[in-house]
């Protein structure tokens, strides 16, 4: 499926072009989007090393066990029998939504892949998502965000007469987008193996 | 607004002093820690690249804004207001890119308008489906990736239409 967006979106991308008459325009984005792609990943090697030590402090700290125990009643929800499996895992994971839910998602990113590469440990096929990892792409497209610190900035930067009128909006939004994730994740799980 | 820039600070204070007091060598564990995150990085990177590749084409070449046509007549039959179209077409795509487009519904229809509120509550409640997935599932090698994409997109539907409905409750 994933071959198939990506050929689309060139090709009509390509067409695109060529209906505008831009011959250039190709060549172009290419370079720049290769540019774009290697500043953002020296970027991101920073801050995710920096991310990756204070979860490795969290870890040590017994931070991480703090946290899920608070979080453990969704956790067992959403992950039944994870902690068990891999506890590892679900610390990631946890990690994972708490930094979601505080709007920090340069965090967000590290503990996330900690978390996919915890779940691979325990995955079966080594080529094929397990339904933990559908679950967690699924928690992580409709990251519940208590404080979207930078949607609220660009906000009162804007002149807006009440910024944080939009947080509880935003929070039910999410738990019904994700709600719906879920719901039509067992559905659809039949269909692909 | 004004307490949240403390949050980052205080956090990492309480992380170090609970740290340090339970004994944890400080310093080689966040060395270890940042190993860990250099490599997660080296291993993302052709898949992040790859996925920008396809999406600043789509982007650049304007097919994205003839999809952005294709879908503003169902705009009036879902009663979605035509100006936050674009938002719900970018948002699984790129999240700087759906910033800038917020930004600027915000600056034509005015922050506290209905559409601005309902770009906002849309920019916090859904990720960046396509990003998150070539990243998170190429970092692991998962070559079939199941319904985790129809899934996401469900998600980010339902979502949107949420955000516009719920707006519509909170705000009209």
């Amino acid at each position: 499926m994933i071959n198939w967006i990506w050929f689309l979106m060139i090709i009509a991308g390509i067409i695109s072009f060529l209906l505008k008459g831009d011959g250039k325009g190709l060549m172009e984005t290419m370079t720049e989007s290769a540019q774009k792609s290697i500043e953002l990943l020296i970027g991101l090697g920073g801050i995710m090393a920096v991310w990756s030590g204070i979860m490795k402090l969290c870890e040590g700290a017994g931070i991480v066990d703090f946290i899920a125990k608070v979080l453990s009643f969704p956790m067992k929800l959403l992950f039944p029998g994870l902690e068990r499996k891999n506890k590892k895992a679900s610390g990631a994971i946890i990690m994972n939504i708490a930094s979601n839910m505080m709007g920090l998602s340069n965090a967000a990113t590290p503990f996330g892949i900690k978390a996919m590469e915890e779940l691979q440990r325990i995955n079966p096929d080594r080529e094929r998502a397990s339904d933990y990892m559908v679950t967690f792409l699924i928690v992580n497209a409709a990251c519940i965000q208590l404080l979207p610190t930078t949607v609220l900035s660009i906000m009162s930067g804007l002149k807006s007469s009440n910024p944080t009128e939009i947080i509880l909006p935003g929070v039910i939004t999410t738990i019904i987008a994700l709600v719906s994730g879920i719901i039509s994740s067992i559905f659809l799980k039949r269909f692909y193996r | 607004m004004g307490f949240s820039v403390f949050i980052i600070p205080i956090l990492i204070m309480i992380i170090l002093f609970t740290a340090i007091l339970k004994g944890v060598k400080v310093y080689e564990t966040f060395v270890a820690g940042a190993k860990d995150g250099f490599q997660s990085v080296y291993r993302i990177a052709p898949y992040l690249l790859t996925m920008l590749f396809a999406i600043d084409v789509f982007r650049r070449s304007g097919a994205m804004d003839y999809l952005i046509n294709i879908i503003s007549p169902l705009s009036h039959f879902l009663n979605i207001p035509e100006g936050v179209i674009p938002m719900i077409v970018i948002k699984p795509l790129s999240g700087s890119g759906a910033l800038g487009v917020m930004t600027d519904i915000m600056k034509t229809y005015g922050v506290d308008s209905i559409e601005g509120k309902i770009a906002a509550v849309m920019m916090g409640s859904t990720e960046t489906i396509f990003y998150t997935l070539s990243v998170y599932f190429g970092v692991c090698q998962i070559k079939k990736v199941r319904h985790s994409l129809p899934a996401a997109l469900i998600a980010h539907i339902a979502g949107s239409l949420a955000a516009v409905y719920i707006c519509y409750m909170f705000f009209k």
